[in-house]
């Protein structure tokens, strides 16, 4: 289990990468990350090709109209575990909190709405 | 978090309080970890024609959690975020910092609080701290914090004991 995740976010110099926790037991992996100003319409959960991307844009206040793109990247040691229809994701108080449980079923995408 | 000062004679006290921050800049940056540090500060400030507006981000506290209060020139924010409690489970990576938040602004003298409001927008914490030059009405929405500048308060204290005297 220790070696489930792995970091694979490519720093770009126009995204933020906020700062995660990953855990993981026997049902499941949950993940949190600090995203404050993030729009929900725009943040996507998903896992595919093995990894798992949370990715969504804040809008910036100034200049008026500016977003910055947020990113992170980890590969699944065994991506195969986990079924992306049963990703859950919730926004609250600047805290992405998502959680993804095992399954047999192939992994396609999950959009947080 | 949104906070906005408004202070009567802009240059001056934009200087002093740019200086303030610049010192938060640095304790804020060097307390927080170092990938949501790369490119983005959890501080801004942003000027305009009537003053400053600084805006800060705290997340994972609740917004009735956050105190924001002035005591003198200091206007101080306290929170504390609580690590998550997960259960018989590993924890894989580890960014994220917990414990006591506190931030500390020195305010100049003409600024003083009458009162405050705290509101989430977009999932960041946000409040509200202004003062407007010449400004002396209360504002009505609920739990706003408004520093006026103290010439204002200073005016409106001769006048209310002026009517005072009148009686």
């Amino acid at each position: 289990m220790r070696n489930e995740v792995t970091d694979k976010t490519a720093e770009r110099a126009h995204r933020r990468m906020p700062a995660v926790e990953i855990w993981g037991d026997a049902n499941a992996l949950y993940l949190s990350a600090n995203v404050p100003g993030l729009a929900a319409t725009s943040t996507r959960v998903t896992i595919e090709d093995g990894i798992l991307t949370v990715r969504g844009r804040v809008q910036q206040p100034e200049p008026a109209g500016a977003v910055t793109e947020c990113a992170r990247r980890f590969a699944l040691r065994d991506p195969a575990r986990y079924d992306t229809a049963q990703i859950s994701a919730n926004l609250r108080h600047g805290v992405l909190q998502g959680s993804g449980s095992p399954s047999e079923q192939l992994l396609s995408r999950a959009t947080f709405r | 978090m949104l906070v906005q000062v408004r202070p009567a004679h802009p240059s001056a006290q934009i200087a002093d309080l740019e200086r303030a921050i610049d010192g938060l800049f640095q304790r804020v940056l060097r307390s927080q970890s170092p990938v949501f540090s790369r490119g983005h500060s959890p501080f801004a400030l942003a000027r305009d024609a009537d003053g400053v507006t600084l805006r800060a981000e705290i997340p994972g506290v609740e917004p009735d959690a956050i105190d924001i209060r002035v005591e003198g020139r200091k206007l101080a924010m306290h929170a504390e975020r609580k690590p998550e409690a997960r259960e018989g489970a590993v924890q894989l990576v580890r960014e994220r910092a917990y414990g006591r938040i506190a931030h500390a602004l020195q305010l100049s003298d003409d600024l003083t609080r009458t009162r405050d409001r705290r509101e989430p927008q977009r999932s960041a914490h946000r409040a509200h701290t202004q003062a407007r030059p010449g400004q002396a009405a209360a504002d009505r929405r609920r739990g706003r914090l408004r520093l006026c500048a103290a010439r204002d308060m200073h005016q409106r204290r001769a006048h209310h004991h002026a009517q005072r005297s009148d009686r």
